[in-house]
């Protein structure tokens, strides 16, 4: 039995008259990464500025290794005290401050030590009296983590930390962060709106969706290929990857993934390509069948002609609940 | 144009050692006086800076980075003292100190509010609230993300007050150090009405003896290296190394206990003395004036002048502001003289430049006679005001030069280009483009001219033409006078122009965003 890093119970959140969050739960184990997928506006960041106290939720309830650190809108932590580790999008590094003074801001003692041996897991060697500002992207990040890292906190909270690195960078600090994650046991919640990053880096990953005025609600939660494969709304289904939804006669509703239907061409067949685009790898073609328009991927050596006739068959669909328009 | 204007004054001073003997109503000065003036000059601008400075810290920390019960509205208030114009402040903290006003009986003074003491309580008054604006600049300037860092790395508000701002406060504190002290050296009102033997007063008083240029020549020595230290801090303002961005403000410390009490005390000096003792003082003078049946001198001349003399003076100072801010915008490496100039030529105390007009007129005068129609040069440019609109502009080019140049730079050039493109003559793009961009930033720069000149004191009291006042000068009269219904009278209708203008000013602001 362990204390969850950071759970989340009811938690609900109102910027004035207007719901944010509604009745999010989630609970963080030891060494797992669970990364929050939302739009932008969904309520993503204030989620994730609720754990480490820079904003006060509304209702609901939030504890940190068992402690409860705010509870039915009153703030019980500051949040000096609860002692999480924050990478931030701008990485927020003191730029008056040398990269060792940088990781050991939130050292009690002098920690030379442990700066020492952050410096050499995220190879920061020969950084350590530069300044922040003289260094690269991805360098800044990477003292950034250290930072965070170096108090030993329970929970690190990832606010968009990938979003100002390039495209390589981004995989490489992130596969970092997923490691000392997993080495040291510490809990860590990634706020991203980028679906690649979500589904590629994270152990679970939830999703934040908002539905009419109601604010923002965690829609699915589970491994990246259940959430992606297996989405429970169209939200969730349109979040996590290229989709298209169809209605059976039935009328059922189903979404359907690109690479999960194939098109084959048959003069006189009920389905018609409308539109094509030239994805590099494939071609994205847009069929159109009597339950909707269907976004299937083609081979390049194999594309349809535009207008072209055919069936449609698809290999796995996700039963979903009716669209609303 | 901003070179003669700048060397005219200096010139004035030269001039006035070589004014014939007949100009010589006073005695010689008593030159040994002269250095202990100098140095009380520089101690009051130490002690005001530095106070003013530490109040005015608190108080923008308190207003950027906590929550308290009253603390929008204090910080709001806490603002209001810059509308008072010193002496008027100073004139009324001089009234309710004394022994027999009310302050001075519930407090038992024994002697009058006047001299160094009292000076350097009246202008840190006046001046913290400079100091608030700027730290308040530089508190926002700190982006909230390294805050949250800090704080999600257990830093309490001290050390992150201690390691995050004070290194980014350094150079703010510096500038408004160096401003503060520029503008108490400057300061004519409070010095006179509350009779702190400084160099501006000492120039005034000795305005028409022989030597009083050496007393000018001490005040030119004060304020030209400070101006050279603002500008070289301005000038070397290198932009803060930020690597974050701002963003929504991180959730504020509350206040509670001591600190909080401490919070109120600050609150209580600056509000209490500088905005409710002041307004209330007036009210109850007039009121009390009222019941007792005083006669009341005429006010409506006096409020028709200021009107006047700020209408016209704003617009003057707005033309003469648009020569150097649009040479500068076209030539910007060589416009950085001509933008030294401005700034230098406003630097200079109002007594400093009124004293230079004077004499330089006065030397005008005797070498070109009599001209048309048996009138004087001086008659005549005299009569229309003609030095004093000169006064106001050496004053307020720099206030005018700082709001016109952005407003000239707000034309978006491609609007121009489309706009020629498209066939626009001359003249409509100048009224269809160039007036509608510019607009907001000038009508908002006229009326705080004109707050400027309604407020100014020594240019207006050295160079008003003779037979008028302002409500400025009534006051200063009225406390000469010991005339309190007159001076209550008289400060509430400049308060009350000021609000105007100031809600005017706020009004169009507003709609412009």
């Amino acid at each position: 039995m362990f204390d969850s890093p950071l759970e989340f119970q009811d938690v609900g959140h109102c910027y004035g008259e207007q719901l944010v969050l509604s009745e999010v739960n989630l609970s963080l184990a030891p060494g797992e990464l669970v990364s929050v997928l939302g739009a932008s506006g969904s309520g993503k960041s204030t989620l994730l500025r609720t754990a480490a106290g820079f904003v006060t939720p509304t209702s609901g309830s939030i504890r940190l290794s068992g402690r409860v650190v705010v509870s039915g809108g009153v703030e019980r932590v500051a949040p000096e005290e609860r002692r999480v580790g924050m990478m931030f999008q701008d990485f927020a590094l003191f730029p008056h401050m040398t990269v060792a003074e940088n990781i050991g801001f939130g050292l009690r003692e002098s920690g030379e030590a442990r700066i020492r041996e952050l410096v050499g897991v995220l190879g920061l060697d020969g950084l350590e009296e530069r300044m922040p500002g003289s260094l690269s992207g991805g360098q800044q990040q990477r003292v950034g983590l250290a930072r965070a890292l170096a108090p030993k906190p329970a929970l690190l909270l990832l606010d968009e930390p990938f979003a100002n690195l390039e495209g390589a960078l981004r995989f490489e600090i992130g596969r970092e962060v997923l490691r000392i994650v997993e080495q040291e046991r510490i809990g860590a919640l990634l706020v991203t709106h980028d679906r690649e990053e979500a589904l590629g880096l994270a152990h679970r990953v939830a999703v934040l969706a908002a539905e009419g005025s109601t604010g923002s609600r965690l829609e699915q939660v589970g491994p990246p290929e259940t959430v992606y494969r297996w989405p429970r709304t169209a939200a969730v289904a349109s979040l996590t990857g290229r989709v298209s939804f169809t209605e059976n006669e039935m009328q059922r509703w189903s979404s359907v993934r690109p690479h999960e239907a194939t098109f084959s061409p048959r003069e006189g067949g009920p389905a018609r390509v409308v539109e094509r685009r030239y994805m590099g790898a494939s071609w994205e073609i847009t069929v159109a069948t009597p339950g909707g328009e269907v976004l299937v991927d083609a081979p390049t050596d194999a594309v349809p002609s535009l207008g072209a006739h055919g069936d449609l068959l698809v290999h796995v669909e996700t039963v979903i609940p009716p669209l609303t328009p | 144009m901003v070179l003669g204007l700048g060397l005219l004054p200096i010139a004035g001073i030269g001039l006035s050692a070589y004014q014939p003997p007949g100009l010589v109503v006073l005695p010689s000065l008593d030159l040994a006086r002269l250095g202990p003036v100098v140095l009380r000059s520089l101690a009051l601008a130490l002690c005001v800076s530095s106070l003013s400075l530490v109040l005015g810290t608190a108080l923008a920390w308190l207003a950027e980075k906590t929550r308290y019960p009253g603390s929008v509205i204090f910080a709001r208030l806490g603002v209001l003292p810059l509308a008072i114009p010193s002496y008027l402040l100073a004139g009324i903290l001089r009234e309710e100190f004394a022994p027999a006003g009310t302050l001075g009986g519930w407090l038992g003074s024994l002697d009058g509010f006047t001299g160094f003491g009292p000076c350097v309580v009246v202008l840190t008054l006046a001046c913290t609230p400079y100091a608030q604006i700027l730290v308040s600049a530089g508190l926002r300037a700190i982006p909230v993300s390294e805050e949250e860092a800090a704080r999600s790395l257990g830093a309490g508000a001290g050390r992150r007050f201690w390691v995050l701002g004070v290194p980014r406060l350094r150079p703010t504190w510096a500038f408004a150090l160096m401003l503060i002290a520029l503008y108490v050296i400057s300061d004519f009102g409070a010095v006179a009405v509350l009779d702190c033997r400084v160099l501006t007063w000492e120039l005034y008083n000795a305005r028409g003896a022989r030597d009083a240029y050496r007393i000018a020549l001490a005040v030119v020595a004060c304020v030209i290296p400070l101006f050279a230290l603002i500008r070289g801090l301005q000038g070397s303002g290198e932009p803060q190394v930020t690597l974050g961005v701002g963003r929504s403000a991180s959730s504020p410390l509350r206040l509670r206990g001591a600190p909080l009490l401490l919070a109120y005390c600050a609150h209580a000096f600056i509000v209490g003395l500088g905005v409710i003792v002041p307004v209330l003082s007036l009210i109850r003078w007039v009121v009390l004036g009222w019941s007792a049946g005083a006669n009341f001198a005429p006010i409506g001349p006096q409020l028709l002048v200021t009107l006047v003399c700020a209408t016209v003076g704003a617009a003057v100072i707005l033309a003469a502001s648009f020569l150097p801010a649009s040479f500068v915008q076209q030539a910007p490496r060589r416009g950085r003289w001509v933008e030294q100039g401005v700034y230098l030529t406003s630097s200079l105390p109002g007594v400093l430049v009124a004293f230079g007009i004077l004499h330089l007129s006065l030397f005008l005068e005797r070498r070109l006679g009599t001209a048309l129609g048996g009138e004087s040069l001086w008659d005549f440019l005299d009569r229309l005001g003609g030095f004093l609109l000169l006064g106001y502009v050496m004053r307020f080019l720099s206030q005018g030069y700082a709001a016109v140049r952005p407003a000239i730079g707000a034309v978006d050039r491609r609007m121009l280009e489309a706009a020629r493109s498209l066939g626009v003559t001359r003249l409509r793009r100048l009224a269809r483009v160039w007036l509608p961009a510019m607009a907001p930033g000038l009508s908002a720069a006229y009326l705080l001219l004109f707050i400027s000149v309604a407020k100014e004191l020594p240019v207006t009291l050295m160079l008003l033409p003779a037979g008028s006042q302002t409500l400025a000068y009534r006051i200063f009269d009225a406390h000469s006078e010991a005339s309190l219904p007159d001076a209550g009278w008289a400060g509430l209708l400049l308060l009350g122009t000021v609000g105007v203008a100031q809600g005017l000013v706020t009004l169009g602001g507003r709609r412009v965003r």
